[in-house]
């Protein structure tokens, strides 16, 4: 806890390049963590949905897999690339990252690695969880290529999976 | 008659074999260039802000941690072109052999982009990698910022990478803002999100010559394969043919 604390106050120092907490004691558009709490059962399939917001792509002998950020990944058959089939849709929340080797969809899961059974796209199996691939333990959890005030990231809350712009009042952190 | 089918039929399977220009086989899928977790043989790598960790996959019930290197922060993406792989972070490029045995990513070389204008503050979101056998095409979109000014990176450069060791930059050519990229033989595309998407022909890559211009969405990322060109857009899938270089043609938009 010591060494958290620390290394905390020194990520702190570093990332202060303003002296003064712009958002003290007033309401300041800054960003907030959203937190993830990983659960397995949650992985399903879905039916087909709409594109949003893509991301990743993997193509797998006829098949498209497309990441939904944050959501899930798309199953398209494109055995005819002029008309691909929306077949179905796999629930992975948080997911921004895929790979598919032999059958299986390997996808970032809060800080795990998950391995996905595909070889029936519609009918998927978990079955396999490599725990910590990510670690959380010693990077700077502060949002990335951002400069203002946000909510201080609370590791105990879960794994952050995104940040979002909200009004927040006495945020106590800033870069 | 018969003969000759079969002979077609092994011209057809001897045509697919030539086409290896992505790191993906039969058995593994095809990644777009902004994959930061990628299966070569055995092996997965797979990278987190300023973590390269190499997995042995073999046994997929029995999956091993094999190695973990600290590079530097903000890792955006991994390519590998047969045993070499190619990181790209925020400032830099690194190249590493990946010994045939273990798996593990021995480093060879790292290019700074050396944005030495300023003592600034660099902001990057995005700076995929593709290779072949001897050149290195990477894209740029960077921000550098200090207290009184920023100064905006569009651009897509060419490295020489003969000698792994020691890349050579070759060319540079401004984009409004490259994202992911593809090569197949002399053939190099580009998304350059809103602006659409760029063919370039690079038969010299210290002039490279736009061949196509594809606009009207906002291109993210993309694969080259076979003859068939994905684009990853905002909300859409586009589809192209290039089979035929002269003839490139969309072969469907799935917007959903």
């Amino acid at each position: 806890m010591k060494k958290l604390l620390s290394i905390t106050l020194m990520l702190f120092l570093l990332a202060s390049c303003i002296e003064t907490n712009p958002g003290a004691d007033i309401n300041i558009t800054g960003l907030r963590p959203v937190y993830l709490n990983p659960d397995i059962n949650q992985i399903e399939n879905l039916p087909p949905r709409e594109f949003e917001e893509l991301q990743n792509i993997v193509l797998y002998q006829s098949y498209i897999y497309l990441v939904e950020q944050l959501v899930g990944v798309h199953i398209l058959d494109n055995t005819d690339p002029s008309n691909s089939v929306n077949l179905g849709f796999i629930k992975i929340p948080g997911v921004t990252q895929i790979t598919i080797d032999e059958d299986v969809l390997f996808a970032n899961y809060g800080s795990d690695l998950i391995l996905i059974n595909i070889s029936n796209p519609l009918s998927i199996t978990v079955d396999n969880i490599v725990e910590d691939f990510y670690d959380t333990q010693n990077i700077d959890l502060s949002p990335q290529n951002y400069f203002g005030s946000f909510e201080c990231p609370d590791p105990s809350k879960g794994f952050i999976s995104e940040w979002v712009e909200e009004t927040l009042f006495d945020p106590q952190c800033w870069r | 008659m018969k003969k000759n089918l079969l002979l077609l039929f092994s011209l057809f399977l001897f045509s697919h074999c030539g086409d290896e220009g992505l790191s993906g086989s039969n058995t593994s899928g095809i990644n777009g260039s902004y994959s930061q977790m990628v299966v070569n043989g055995d092996f997965l790598y797979g990278i987190n802000s300023n973590q390269l960790t190499t997995l042995n996959i073999a046994d997929k019930n029995d999956v091993l941690n094999v190695d973990t290197q600290i590079l530097d922060y903000d890792i955006e993406s991994i390519f590998i072109n047969s045993n070499t792989m190619f990181v790209g972070s925020a400032s830099r490029m690194y190249i590493f052999e990946l010994e045939e045995e273990t798996g593990i990513p021995v480093p060879l070389s790292q290019q700074e982009y050396n944005f030495s204008f300023f003592e600034e503050e660099v902001i990057c979101t995005s700076d995929p990698i593709v290779a072949n056998q001897n050149f290195a095409y990477v894209t740029l979109q960077t921000l550098l910022q200090d207290q009184c000014r920023t100064v905006n990176i569009n651009e897509l450069r060419i490295y020489d990478i003969s000698d792994l060791q020691s890349p050579q930059l070759l060319s540079i050519t401004e984009m409004v803002r490259p994202k992911g990229l593809g090569i197949v033989g002399n053939t190099l595309f580009v998304c350059d999100s809103n602006n659409g998407l760029k063919i370039y022909d690079v038969n010299d890559p210290i002039n490279p010559i736009e061949k196509y211009h594809f606009t009207g969405f906002d291109a993210y990322d993309l694969i080259a394969s076979n003859g068939l060109l994905l684009v990853v857009a905002e909300d859409q899938l586009l589809q192209y043919d290039f089979q035929d270089l002269n003839n490139i043609y969309l072969l469907g938009i799935i917007d959903l």
